[in-house]
């Protein structure tokens, strides 16, 4: 064997590495740069089914196989239930995290590499809608009678529309904030837990309850009898619908032109309310930024708590000793005044740059359609926001098991729907504002005024006006 | 004969420095192919990403729209009045004001302390490292549940009969809560960077001070701190950058609350450009912390930096 006396100088060296390295780069950034190959939504889940597939259809969640061993069910199950319905389709599911959404949406409009279809979250929809990046869906809407509008729970698709436009249909929920009450600690302090005596409570007999709930250990409240935390845009849309009125003013045609949460002095009248029970009553723990409400719930440290139905399920199965139910807001002491909640409904949208929009129609007419729901229904117990739902065997059966699903539709039509208009702007505008009211460091009417004021500046600037 | 002589100079010219600059890119052109990546990367990045948000900043940009209107300055003058944007100027040079000659002073003395130490010198410089190195999303964590009403702070200051605040939720305390919080997460970092300068100081100057019979305070000032200029000059200048860029831990800690108390620039600059889509205004409001970065670490170096040498 002829072996090679010829040394290589080191400048030789140099150089051959700085082109091996190059290369590497070049080839590394070209494959970075490649369009993805289809990415299922676990591994090879979209891979099994390639003989039915004759379009892919790219679709955004931030649900994802990963959270827990349920959604790993629903998401196996999702492209093989879409190949047995739509054997055309087939899925190239993405999961974007819930933190990155709104971004990485963003910047995917930007350059021109949308989804076909995507879940929405209703805080970004309204907002999307208004740039002009999600399609007005009315006209599949009107040729598709199992999604027509009064196939949907009443109000839920108020944050889906603009007027006559629809831009979203609803794919989840419906959710809702109701109070949760741990009837152990009811029953201890001997306050009732009989659901229909509770319908009955004004924000007097809540407070009452609450105060009854309540422990100390000299000035330190060790057992709250309901936590207050500083309150957002949702407590203001709570508060309106326990008067029975609604977040926002609309115009003749439906649409929003402003303020409407302190029509009969609805914001004015919670925000004393809260005060009364933080300062005067002294029912809950200080507000701090760092105040774990749900972990003092479970562990029995307070006797009620906001929250909504996605902890149904957490807390029937993780804990299973805790008896709790849950209840709506109480009716506000003014004439009208009803039970009340805020309530939202995510939804599935078709992106404007949508590169194949009929078959992102397919896939929502398939998520949003009764039998999808049913099988998540089964996989998860996720409810759904269609009126048929509640009249389907499966519902009825779970409600015999859990009572506390019959708060799901009641929440939902006794709620006012916050459509999140402009909401980050908004949230600028109300956090300052009522922290100031709960330090008290501004009177409640004052602070009021302040908000609808500057609420309405916004709401202006964004064209509802 | 001069008229033809005289064009035929420069063509000589031309070509022997061409061939110079041939030969030396024969020899330096494996340097600028391992560079190359870098700076492509820092190049699409960083220039080219300053350069568009300058550009936006004079357009209303939400990256979703089709129109992106020329706005001129307006931006920029919309900002100036604007009440956040205001509130969190104020805050963030309150911030500045406070942060950088308490870093500064507190890494100082403990370095001149660790340096005197003699038994335990690795412990006592791990000891106050450990905060540095661990990422400030943890940290700030860990002093949210510290500062909480029953947390420990006020459980220790129980122990002295005093009644802690609400820390993070009232605007007397949160923006301090957040800046003791960064004081003890950053005084080792500048605590290693003096020790560094304080070994570079010759033991000779400090003996012939002893001979001249100069005491502790008087050695201090007159050699310790003259020969730490350098290190002192790199002090300020990084944490003024860095005060004026706070952002995570108010962030994690108080998300600007209570009131806007702990409203910072960058917080602001997040809020307009990642929740309100208004990338052109955020850019403005970026290149407004830019100048004043920019004039205050002129004004430092100006201030600082002297002919004489150490």
């Amino acid at each position: 064997m002829k072996v090679s006396k010829e040394r290589v100088s080191r400048r030789d060296f140099l150089r051959l590495s700085a082109v091996t390295a190059l290369s590497g780069i070049g080839a590394t950034a070209l494959a970075a740069c490649a369009p993805a190959p289809g990415q299922g939504a676990s591994g090879d889940m979209a891979a099994d089914e390639p003989a039915m597939a004759q379009q892919t259809i790219t679709y955004w969640d931030w649900w994802g196989p990963a959270a827990n061993e349920t959604s790993k069910a629903l998401f196996d199950r999702l492209p093989v239930a879409l190949g047995e319905s739509n054997p055309e389709l087939e899925l190239n599911y993405q999961n974007v995290p819930f933190g990155e959404y709104f971004v990485k949406f963003l910047a995917a409009h930007a350059a021109d590499d949308t989804p076909d279809v995507m879940h929405s979250s209703v805080y970004w929809g309204r907002d999307f809608f208004d740039r002009g990046a999600l399609l007005d869906l009315t006209p599949n809407i009107e040729i598709t009678p199992d999604l027509a509008p009064e196939n949907f729970l009443d109000g839920a698709l108020l944050q889906a529309t603009k007027g006559p436009a629809q831009y979203g249909v609803l794919g989840e929920g419906p959710d809702s904030n109701q109070i949760f009450f741990n009837t152990d600690l009811f029953d201890e302090a001997g306050v009732t837990t009989d659901p229909d005596e509770i319908a009955t409570w004004g924000w007097a007999d809540f407070t009452d309850a609450a105060k009854e709930l309540t422990k100390r250990d000299g000035d330190e409240v060790v057992q709250s009898g309901f936590l207050i935390a500083t309150p957002t845009a949702q407590t203001l849309s709570v508060w309106a619908s326990c008067h029975d009125v609604g977040f926002y003013s609309k115009n003749d045609a439906g649409i929003e032109n402003g303020i409407g949460f302190n029509e009969k002095n609805a914001a004015v009248n919670g925000l004393k309310w809260f005060l009364d029970m933080l300062h005067v009553h002294q029912v809950s723990q200080p507000i701090a930024p760092e105040r774990q409400d749900w972990a003092q719930f479970q562990q029995g440290k307070t006797a009620m708590a906001a929250s909504g139905p996605w902890k149904y399920g957490p807390l029937t199965n993780d804990l299973p000793d805790l008896n709790w139910f849950t209840m709506l807001w109480p009716a506000a002491p003014v004439d009208g005044g009803k039970q009340g909640s805020a309530h939202w409904n995510n939804m599935l949208v078709v992106p404007t740059k949508s590169p194949n929009k009929d078959a992102g129609w397919a896939f929502l007419e398939f998520w949003c359609g009764l039998g999808w729901m049913l099988e998540r229904f089964a996989i998860g117990s996720w409810l759904a926001p269609r009126k048929d739902f509640y009249e389907t065997p499966e519902y009825k059966a779970a409600l015999q098991e859990l009572p506390v699903l019959q708060m799901v539709p009641l929440a939902s039509a006794a709620g006012t729907p916050l459509v999140y208009i402009q909401q980050s702007a908004l949230d600028a505008v109300i956090k300052p504002i009522l922290e100031a009211a709960i330090l008290q460091e501004t009177e409640p009417e004052a602070a009021i005024e302040q908000l609808v004021a500057e609420c309405t500046e916004v709401m202006v600037n964004a064209g509802y006006s | 004969m001069t008229t033809l002589a005289q064009p035929s100079q420069p063509v000589q010219t031309r070509a022997s420095r061409q061939r110079e600059l041939w030969r030396r890119f024969r020899k330096t052109w494996p340097g600028y192919l391992f560079i190359s990546p870098a700076g492509l990367l820092i190049t699409v990045f960083s220039y080219i990403a300053i350069i568009f948000s300058l550009y936006i900043s004079f357009h209303q940009y939400d990256i979703i729209s089709e129109a992106r209107p020329f706005e001129g300055l307006e931006n920029y003058t919309r900002a100036l009045s604007d009440k956040l944007v205001r509130i969190s100027f104020r805050n963030t040079f309150i911030y500045v004001v406070v942060i950088v000659p308490s870093i500064t002073i507190i890494s100082l003395l403990l370095a001149v302390l660790g340096n005197q130490v003699r038994r335990g010198r690795a412990l006592f410089r791990t000891v106050f490292f450990i905060p540095t190195i661990t990422p400030i999303v943890v940290t700030s964590m860990l002093w949210v549940w510290l500062y909480e009403p029953t947390g420990g702070i006020n459980r220790l200051l129980e122990m002295i009969n005093i009644e802690g605040p609400n820390w993070l939720f009232n605007p007397a305390t949160a923006l301090p809560a957040i800046m003791i919080m960064t004081i003890w997460g950053a005084v080792g970092y500048y605590m290693i960077i003096f020790l560094a300068g304080l070994a570079e100081i010759p033991e000779v100057f400090y003996e012939a001070a002893k001979v001249d019979g100069a005491g502790r305070w008087h050695t201090f000032w007159s050699i310790t701190i003259p020969l730490l200029r350098n290190s002192l000059i790199f002090a300020f200048v990084t944490l003024t950058i860095a005060a004026f860029q706070v952002f995570t831990q108010v962030f994690i800690m108080t998300q600007g609350g209570p009131m806007n108390s702990t409203q910072t620039v960058q917080m602001v600059v997040y809020h307009y450009a990642f929740q309100r889509f208004e990338m052109g205004y955020a850019s403005a409001i970026s290149w407004l912390l830019f100048g004043v970065i920019f004039f205050f670490s002129a004004l430092q170096l100006k201030l600082f930096i002297s002919r004489e040498l150490y």
